[in-house]
């Protein structure tokens, strides 16, 4: 069983066509494992202000209702972190290490609390974190 | 992952691995997931019971068979602009 911390671009993922961007292979095997419970998917609640976000303003590009797609998410095992004191405070902290915005910055934070990896196909994010914090490409995603 | 050995009472155990079986979720997850919400913070938000699950799934794979090739930014170009316009 694999545990970490999802990039709410690998969620945007799941709703793309085959051969739109990179990962949409690898995000639909991601997919499928939170799906039958085999992976823990942590994320803060950020993630799903970020995710509805995307669907409202790019979704249209794609044909893809907003709120089918939302609330399918919401649907998921994922496993939601409130944005605490303790959580922000490390937010701010990794923000200032790591020269973050405070969003990406919190998905860091949560992935240290959690001692588990944070799992992006943002290539320059991870070439950026590699070697300071635990962070994983989806390419490398069992 | 270091893997540590506690000692719990029969029926203790009984009673978490009641509960793991009706959340779908392994044993070590459960203690994991108690002893940080122990440690502090606020106790996470496990969302969608498993039942819902599979119809999830289902539905984003409609989704998904329904939506159109579009040019533009990815999804990671998007959010790294989005993220950078609001700090």
């Amino acid at each position: 069983m694999a545990e970490y911390v999802l990039d709410p671009a690998v969620a945007m993922k799941w709703f793309l066509p085959t051969g739109q961007e990179s990962y949409v292979a690898e995000s639909r095997g991601l997919l499928d494992r939170i799906a039958r419970g085999a992976d823990t998917a942590h994320v803060p609640g950020v993630f799903f202000y970020e995710f509805g976000a995307w669907l409202h303003a790019e979704g249209g590009r794609f044909g893809i209702d907003p709120e089918r797609a939302f609330e399918a998410v919401r649907a998921l095992p994922l496993v939601e972190h409130a944005l605490d004191r303790e959580l922000a405070a490390a937010g701010h902290l990794a923000a200032r290490r790591h020269a973050l915005d405070f969003y990406t910055a919190v998905y860091i934070a949560l992935s240290e609390r959690l001692v588990c990896p944070f799992l992006t196909g943002d290539d320059a994010l991870a070439a950026k974190l590699a070697g300071q914090t635990r962070v994983q490409k989806l390419a490398g995603a069992r | 992952m270091a893997r540590v050995l506690i000692s719990l009472p029969d029926d203790f155990l009984a009673q978490v691995d009641a509960v793991a079986a009706r959340e779908h979720r392994s044993r070590s997850e459960l203690i994991r997931e108690a002893l940080r919400a122990y440690m502090g913070g606020a106790e996470p938000v496990r969302r969608g019971p498993s039942s819902d699950a599979q119809k999830a799934l289902d539905e984003i794979q409609k989704l998904r068979r329904d939506a159109q090739p579009a040019a533009g930014a990815t999804s990671e170009a998007w959010l790294a602009a989005r993220r950078n316009r609001h700090g």
